[in-house]
C-alpha cells in the first residue's frame, strides 16, 4: 500500500491541507507515538489535532486512495466542529476509536448507521469502522453478526471485502453464521479491482478457516488459488518494493501448501532487488527451515540480523537460536540468545521490557 | 519570520512531502500551517 496508495495524485491533491507524518513501528525512536496513538497493527492512519494532540480519526487497515481522501476530508472537518447529523456521530465514534475506546466507538458508529439510513454515503466505509470497532473490542460475536447482517447489501467492494475479513477473523470455530461468510469470501477474493493486499488477506484468512474447520480440501483449493493470485500480482508489481509487500503473502501461502519452496526464487529475487531490506533474508531463513536446510537458513538469518532493528532484531536473535538448537550447538544458541539480549537491552525500556523475561530465561540467565 | 516559516514548510505539488519518524517536527509544522497531522504508521514487515 506504501507503494501505492500513498503516491496516488488523489492524495497529492490534499498535500497543502496536512503535515504528513511517516512512523515506522519498529523505529525505537517511534515508542511514544505508538504508545499515544497505535491500536496494535499496521497500516494504520491517524489524524491528530494539533491543538490538543488528541486523534481525532484512525484507521486501521488498507484503503484505496478515494477512500484515504475522503478519511483525510472526515477528520479535518470533525476538528473544524463542521460536521452534524450522522456525520458528527461519526465523527464522535473516530474520535473514541482513536483515543483506543473501541468499544464506546462502536457504540456510537452503530448510532451513526441507524442516523443515517441506508442511503448514507458513508455507510459503507462505517460499516467497515464498527467491525473493526466491535474486533478491537474483542466483542466478535457482535463483530460476527454484523459482518453478516450488513455484507450481503454491501457493494462488492474494498470495504465489502474488509468487512468479510473481520467478520470471518471474529469467528469462532462450527459460528452459525461461518457456511455464511465462507460463501461470502469466496465472492470477495473474485471481485475485481480490490487492493491486492486486502484480496489476499481475505484469501489467507478464508483458508486458514477452512483448514480450521477440517476442511483441507477446501483449504488447499483456496490457498491453491492464493498463491496463483499472488503470483499474478507479483509479475504485474512494478517495483521491487511493491513485490516484497506480496512476497511476505506468498511465503505464507506456499507454506499453507506444504510447499515452502515455491516462494524461494521470488523471495531470493527480491534479496538481490532489495539488498538492504531485512525482509528477504528474514524470508529466505524461514524458508529454508521449512525445508529443512538449517545451514541455508542460518546463514539468511545472519543477513536479516545485520540489517534489521529493534524489537525485530530480538525475534531473529531467537531465531537464530532456535536454528542452532536445531542443529544441537546448544552452546551457540546460548550465545545467539545472550547476543539478542544484550541488543534487547540497549533499545528504549518500553521496547525492552516485554521482550526481556523471555531472552533472559532462554539465555539462561534467569 | 513568517515568510521563512511559509518557506520553510512550502509544499511542492503533486508530491506528499512526508517527514519521517519524527512526530515532534511535524507537530511543529502543524501548528505553525495551521493543519492537522495525518500519520501513516507502518511496518518494514
Amino acid at each position: 500500500m506504501r507503494s501505492s496508495v500513498l503516491k496516488d495524485p488523489v492524495l497529492a491533491k490534499q498535500a497543502g491541507q496536512f503535515a504528513w507524518l511517516s512512523i515506522d513501528t519498529d523505529k525505537s525512536i517511534n515508542q511514544a507515538f505508538n504508545e499515544k496513538f497505535a491500536l496494535g497493527g499496521v497500516p494504520l492512519f491517524v489524524v491528530i489535532d494539533p491543538a490538543s494532540e488528541k486523534p481525532v480519526l484512525s484507521w486501521y487497515g488498507t484503503a484505496t486512495a478515494p477512500q484515504l481522501s475522503a478519511l483525510l476530508s472526515d477528520g479535518a472537518r470533525a476538528i473544524a466542529g463542521q460536521t452534524t447529523g450522522p456525520e458528527a456521530l461519526l465523527a464522535r465514534a473516530d474520535a473514541l476509536n482513536g483515543q483506543k475506546k473501541p468499544a464506546e466507538a462502536a457504540a456510537l458508529y452503530d448510532q451513526a448507521l441507524q442516523n443515517g439510513g441506508p442511503e448514507w454515503p458513508r455507510r459503507a466505509r462505517t460499516i467497515e469502522s464498527l467491525v473493526m470497532a466491535f474486533y478491537f473490542a474483542r466483542n466478535m460475536d457482535a463483530c460476527v453478526k454484523t459482518a453478516v447482517g450488513e455484507a450481503p447489501s454491501m457493494r462488492r467492494d474494498r470495504s465489502f471485502v474488509n468487512t468479510v475479513y473481520f467478520g470471518l477473523d471474529c469467528s469462532k470455530q462450527g459460528a452459525p453464521e461461518l457456511k455464511e461468510l465462507e460463501a461470502l469470501a469466496e465472492e470477495g477474493v473474485k471481485i475485481p479491482g480490490v487492493l491486492g493486499d486486502d484480496t489476499s488477506s481475505l484469501y489467507q484468512n478464508l483458508a486458514g478457516i477452512y483448514r480450521r474447520e477440517g476442511d483441507s480440501a477446501a483449504s488447499a483449493r483456496t490457498a491453491t488459488a492464493w498463491l496463483e493470485y499472488l503470483k499474478k500480482q507479483i509479475a504485474q508489481a512494478t517495483t521491487a518494493e511493491e513485490r516484497l509487500g506480496y512476497d511476505l503473502h506468498l511465503v505464507s501461502a506456499a507454506g499453507m501448501l506444504g510447499k515452502p519452496e515455491l516462494a524461494l526464487a521470488e523471495i531470493e529475487r527480491t534479496e538481490r532487488d532489495l539488498p538492504n531490506d531485512y525482509n528477504p533474508p528474514r524470508l529466505a531463513g524461514q524458508i529454508y527451515e521449512d525445508m529443512g536446510r538449517l545451514d541455508d537458513a542460518l546463514a539468511a538469518c545472519g543477513r536479516a540480523i545485520d540489517k534489521a532493528y529493534g524489537a525485530r532484531k530480538v525475534s531473529l536473535y531467537i531465531t537464530r537460536g532456535r536454528l542452532l538448537e536445531k542443529k544441537d550447538d546448544n552452546a551457540g544458541a546460548k550465545r545467539a540468545y545472550a547476543d539478542g539480549l544484550a541488543y534487547a537491552k540497549t533499545l528504549p525500556e518500553a521496547v525492552a521490557k516485554p521482550l526481556l523475561p523471555r531472552l533472559e530465561q532462554l539465555a539462561g540467565t534467569k | 519570520m513568517l515568510w521563512k516559516l511559509v518557506l520553510l514548510f512550502a509544499v511542492v505539488p503533486g508530491r506528499l512531502p512526508w517527514i519521517e519518524d519524527n512526530y515532534a517536527k511535524a507537530l511543529a509544522e502543524a501548528r505553525a500551517r495551521h493543519v492537522p497531522i495525518f500519520a501513516e504508521v507502518w511496518a518494514p514487515w
